[in-house]
């Protein structure tokens, strides 16, 4: 026998994206904060939803019953949204930026020197994750808000247009954590990218909020930031009770996926160009 | 075989690696010596493609080491700082590294127990000592069994037995036809280690040659003679500076045994000792990295005078 006992690495061990991306997945469901932040986004998610459902008063007039339905079916499953795109997006900064503060990016680029298969690995794992924990916790928080409006039967099982709403939320908290995790690759320091998410996500809105009143483009800004298109993506299209966005989803759609790439483009440029 | 052509790292102003050209044989190991500061670690890193050269090439079996379809494979790296996430166990951390290359789970249980792990393999790695991080860091260089091992800094905070271990690892590596390139700051496990030495000073190779030459060259080797009549013997030999020992012997630097003893003869006087004395590996490098130290301490700071009474 060698001393390094030879037998088990078979001549044929290869580098792939496949093993990559098995290789992403080991690393994001083997750390403990991958579960802590999840479970924060599914409790604080269906929170909401009790809380809307359970203690808000809906006073809506002029609408049909069909439109009531929908947005009593959407507004409490989807409200926890808001949140949960803060913590996606600073789960998916921390993905990467958790490789340079522990100095785990050495071996990960290591093994793939080649550098960008480990972030489009990450990207497909961040992605999936978030999409399938908004999903999850859309359905859950429907689910616990629908008894409370089964005594005035508005209860029901959700039409074609809620689903795409319920569809939107999961999507809208998937393109955040990429979002996340482009600033991540791009910036290294864990602190600062947490800033700029929760930066452009909760604080930029605000702030436009406020400057709007006076200096008119500022409005046209608003309608294009992530957290807008994302809401947009969250709505039902032609319920007057949902307003009238800027933009419609498709266009909502492909404005947050062009945030989510330019994020990811110079997090990938960066990941290449840059010493380890 | 790791060949190195006019390789150049610059930091802004600060030249860390200047146009150093080198070649690490298979079949042997490779010690790489120099002061903090002297461009190893770079060049490390530098040859596993984390860093990329400002100017010059380095590639590792005739490639760049990005160009190697199975780098693990070729070669296993151990880096001077921790390469592991904190919050994750070794076991998952050697499997998530075996996976990019498809190697089996078998592999990963086999370097845990190599490398004495098994006992805190499912624990998180940052409650690690500094042994057990070294260990796994080990136990990741040899997860593709690589034909090129480089370990920066190996044995630090290894107990006796593990640096042992180490020593016999390296040796039995290179004896299968493995090139080795080991870093390490303890000069007396480097010369029962290594076969051959690259030294750097300030970026640049100061020496490159097999450890015997390497100590023979240095000119550090003295002679030790007693003799009733010392006057007349440095008289004989008017080239070779004398130092009186305490036990009344003489040590004389730059002659030979021989050329001690025939000029004695020829000048008639007694000799009671004539006793070559090699120098170590650790007193040929302080001579010649003893101007190339980037960082020296300060000496021994004075007691401080009229301290509260």
């Amino acid at each position: 026998m060698t001393a390094t006992a030879t037998a088990s690495v078979r001549a044929d061990a290869r580098l792939g994206f496949g093993g990559v991306l098995r290789s992403e997945w080991i690393k994001f469901t083997s750390l403990r904060s991958t579960y802590w932040t999840s479970g924060v986004i599914l409790l604080v998610w269906i929170g909401f939803a009790l809380l809307m459902a359970g203690f808000s008063e809906f006073s809506v007039q002029g609408v049909g019953e069909d439109e009531l339905r929908q947005y009593l079916a959407v507004i409490p499953a989807t409200i926890g949204v808001n949140v949960g795109v803060l913590v996606a997006g600073i789960l998916g900064v921390l993905a990467f930026s958790g490789e340079y503060s522990t100095g785990m990016v050495r071996s990960s680029l290591t093994a793939v020197p080649s550098r960008l298969p480990v972030l489009a690995a990450k990207a497909v794992v961040v992605f999936v994750w978030s999409f399938l924990l908004g999903a999850l916790s859309v359905t859950l928080s429907f689910l616990a808000a629908q008894p409370f409006f089964a005594a005035d039967g508005l209860a029901g099982a959700p039409d074609g247009p809620v689903l795409l709403a319920f569809l939107g939320a999961a999507v809208y908290l998937g393109l955040i954590a990429l979002f996340g995790l482009g600033i991540g690759a791009l910036v290294r320091a864990g602190a600062g990218g947490i800033a700029i998410v929760v930066g452009l996500i909760m604080v930029l809105p605000i702030v436009g909020g406020i400057l709007s009143g006076w200096i008119d483009w500022v409005t046209e800004v608003l309608a294009v930031l992530p957290s807008q298109v994302g809401m947009n993506l969250t709505g039902v299209e032609g319920n007057a009770l949902f307003g009238d966005p800027a933009y419609g989803m498709g266009a909502s759609l492909l404005i947050l996926a062009a945030w989510s790439a330019a994020s990811l483009l110079l997090g990938a440029l960066a990941l290449k160009g840059r010493d380890a | 075989m790791i060949e190195a052509r006019a390789l150049t790292k610059r930091y802004g102003s600060k030249t860390a690696v200047d146009r150093v050209d080198f070649t690490v044989q298979p079949g042997k190991v490779t010690g790489f010596l120099g002061p903090n500061g002297a461009g190893k670690s770079t060049t490390m890193r530098m040859i596993v493609g984390l860093d990329k050269p400002t100017s010059g090439s380095v590639t590792v079996n005739g490639k760049r080491y990005a160009e190697h379809r199975s780098p693990l494979r070729e070669v296993g790296v151990l880096l001077d700082a921790k390469a592991v996430h904190t919050g994750r166990s070794a076991y998952h951390h050697l499997l998530a590294q075996a996976a990019t290359h498809g190697i089996a789970k078998r592999r990963v249980e086999e370097v845990i127990a190599l490398t004495g792990l098994d006992k805190v393999a499912r624990k998180r790695v940052g409650g690690f000592s500094l042994g057990m991080g070294q260990r796994l860091g080990i136990a990741a260089a040899l997860l593709g069994d690589p034909k090129t091992l480089i370990l920066d800094e190996p044995v630090n905070g290894l107990d006796p037995e593990g640096v042992t271990w180490v020593r016999m690892l390296v040796r039995s590596l290179a004896a299968e036809g493995r090139t080795v390139l080991l870093s390490s700051h303890l000069m007396s496990e480097m010369a029962l280690t290594a076969d051959h030495i690259i030294v750097l000073g300030r970026g640049q190779v100061l020496a490159d040659a097999p450890v015997q030459d390497f100590i023979a060259g240095s000119g550090t080797a003295t002679v030790r003679v007693r003799t009733p009549r010392p006057d007349l013997l440095a008289a004989a030999l008017p080239g070779a500076p004398g130092t009186q020992l305490p036990d009344g012997a003489i040590s004389l630097s730059g002659v030979t045994a021989e050329q001690i003893g025939e000029a004695a003869a020829s000048a008639g006087v007694v000799l009671h000792e004539l006793t070559p004395v090699s120098s170590s590996l650790e007193e040929a490098y302080m001579t010649l990295t003893q101007d190339e130290v980037e960082y020296r301490a300060g000496g021994v700071p004075a007691s401080t005078q009229g301290g509260a009474r």
